[in-house]
């Protein structure tokens, strides 16, 4: 075990010198350099002294091996230096935005799953029935409506003319919760059709097996095949479903983030986009990533404990 | 019973799909209707980018016979906007779609065939695409490397290919090993040879739905870059639509979104159903499933 989890997390190190190397040819042969230079520097210190002195200050002069390298040392030491359009230190804004979008997608996403585990069960036990048919309908309608319109039509119906919601805004602590509702039933609105779809298909296929018909064959009751044998069987495609999306949730949803004002780590991406504030974009992507790799670390170890067949391999 | 080659037994299967035949005429009509503004038929391309001093009188129309989705912020005719935003689904689905799949294809075939460290280096190239979020690398592809249409399939295509070849490599693993593989090498044939003509054929369903479901994202993904800004001046898209409803709807002009999402929704929804019916049909494992 302890082999297997040093060996792992060597792995780890070439992926992630891949990650800022992708990054890095990303910024510097798409011409994102150049362009940032001279959209964050005011127009009238666009003078070739200026943009050499700036070009200095953030190391852009140097050859590209060694830029190269003062990206991975600033993430291994994960310090990023500072924003240029606030001037605020990088990682202090990283801490104060990632709580802001776990609180908006960690409860979405365990309603969401809750309720499509719900619907699936439905639709799997009275399969083939018009109920089914009626929900498979619904989660392809679902599927098929962009989410962008959905929001449109959830802040204007919702919160403008009726009034159910705030329309957007923020505070910090438990007021925040107000805000949210909206924001929260979006999400599950926009997800619920896919998944409610891979949890049906995860059910009827384990409710082909062998063994369950074995159990009606000897007479256990329907309710009891359900609950005891299908669902909790099932449960091992739907947990690995689960836990894949995870690290996904940390990163919040941008649109969602955007148009609610939320604080959150995709509003501050898009800002940075739009700012051209290449520190926190770096920082962000290199971010992200380290979530990725180190909760697909965390799943696979935990399989490995599960599992002692992984180990092997 | 008269033997039938497998392709044929797909289309019949298919056939026999109510749901999948319907959607599959609803896409062949969006693919027409794509091709309407070459011919300008019915002065469709004037009326959906053309606006002057008349088409100001009457800006915001309600839903009428003359305008069906009314007439936008300068009177352009909603309906045809719409039609012209098909060509740009339907460009960015294509585009990026054939260029994505050669990709993976290419990459997970040799990297499964020939395994070793080809498999490595490729198993490593596919776990780094897949750490970075692939938004970013299309946002920052469009963002700094020009805003067209063009740019945007090939962000799409950099960022969607590993799903597929990681299907492709998986079979190559396998079929590396069968006996017919074994007998095609006996005779002669060539590695591009089984590569292409014996293993290949066997993951092409997998490419067809691929291919056909990548439309539904690429073409949502469409509206969220229109969203933040990076979408094509002056070509109208679904995308620029809801874009633009986003400060209308609030003054109760719902022209732009209500044009834009039932053109849209028709097509997602005939592409999700249709992509189903297909993978029923052509994979023999999934059969009885649905």
């Amino acid at each position: 075990m302890f082999s297997y989890l040093v060996r792992r997390i060597l792995n780890l190190i070439p992926l992630l010198l891949g990650v800022i190397l992708v990054f890095f040819l990303l910024f510097n042969f798409v011409g994102g350099q150049e362009s940032f230079l001279y959209n964050v520097l005011p127009a009238k210190s666009h003078t070739v002294e200026q943009i050499a002195y700036y070009k200095h200050k953030y190391g852009l002069d140097k050859p590209l091996i060694e830029q190269y390298f003062d990206l991975v040392r600033q993430v291994a030491t994960f310090d990023f230096g500072r924003s240029e359009s606030t001037k605020q230190k990088i990682t202090t804004l990283i801490a104060r935005h990632v709580p802001n979008s776990a609180i908006l997608t960690f409860p979405a996403f365990a309603m969401e799953i809750i309720i499509a585990l719900i619907i699936a069960s439905l639709a799997a036990f009275y399969r083939g029935s018009l109920l089914d048919k009626s929900l498979t309908f619904l989660s392809v309608v679902g599927m098929s409506i962009s989410m962008l319109v959905l929001i449109i039509l959830g802040q204007t119906l919702l919160a403008y003319e009726w009034k159910l919601f705030p329309i957007s805004g923020w505070e910090n602590g438990p007021g925040a919760i107000r805000y949210l509702l909206l924001p929260w039933l979006l999400w599950v609105l926009v997800a619920v059709g896919y998944d409610v779809r891979f949890f049906r298909t995860a059910l009827v296929e384990e409710g082909e097996k062998d063994y369950v018909r074995t159990a009606r064959a000897k007479g256990v009751p329907e309710r009891r095949i359900i609950f005891r044998h299908i669902l909790k069987n099932a449960m091992i495609p739907v947990l690995t479903y689960v836990v894949i999306q995870i690290p996904f949730l940390l990163t919040g949803s941008i649109l969602l983030e955007r148009f609610f004002s939320i604080p959150g780590i995709g509003d501050l991406m898009v800002s940075a986009i739009f700012s051209y504030d290449l520190p926190v974009l770096k920082a962000v992507v290199l971010v992200y990533t380290l979530f990725f790799v180190g909760f697909t670390l965390v799943t696979d170890v935990l399989y490995a404990l599960v599992d002692p067949r992984v180990r092997l391999n | 019973m008269v033997h039938r080659k497998p392709w044929q037994l797909a289309v019949s299967r298919l056939s026999s799909n109510k749901g999948a035949m319907v959607s599959f005429f609803i896409i062949v009509g969006y693919i027409l209707m794509a091709l309407l503004p070459f011919v300008d038929f019915v002065g469709l391309k004037t009326s959906a980018t053309l606006f002057n001093d008349e088409t100001l009188k009457n800006t915001f129309a309600p839903f009428t016979l003359e305008h069906p989705f009314g007439t936008d912020h300068v009177g352009r005719d909603v309906f045809a906007r719409a039609v012209m935003g098909t060509q740009v689904s339907l460009f960015l689905g294509f585009a990026s779609g054939l260029m994505l799949i050669p990709i993976a294809i290419v990459i997970g075939a040799i990297s499964g065939y020939y395994g070793g460290w080809i498999d490595e280096v490729a198993g490593y190239l596919m776990s780094v695409i897949v750490a970075i979020p692939g938004m970013l690398i299309i946002l920052t592809l469009v963002q700094f490397g020009g805003r067209s249409f063009v740019m945007i399939a090939i962000a799409f295509a950099i960022t969607g290919w590993v799903g597929l070849a990681r299907v492709v490599r998986a079979t190559f693993l396998q079929a590396r090993e069968y006996e017919y593989v074994l007998a095609a090498r006996a005779l002669g044939a060539s590695d591009f040879r089984i590569i292409f003509f014996h293993i290949l054929p066997n993951v092409f369903h997998f490419v067809i739905i691929t291919f056909v479901l990548n439309f539904v994202e690429v073409i949502k993904s469409e509206v969220f870059l229109a969203f933040i800004g990076l979408s094509v001046a002056n070509i109208p898209s679904w995308g620029t639509m809801i874009d633009l409803s986003k400060q209308e709807v609030i003054a109760g002009n719902w022209q732009n979104l209500a044009g834009a999402t039932v053109f849209m929704w028709v097509f997602l929804a005939a592409l999700n159903i249709f992509g189903d019916g297909l993978r029923d049909a052509l994979d023999p494992k999934l059969r009885n499933k649905s």
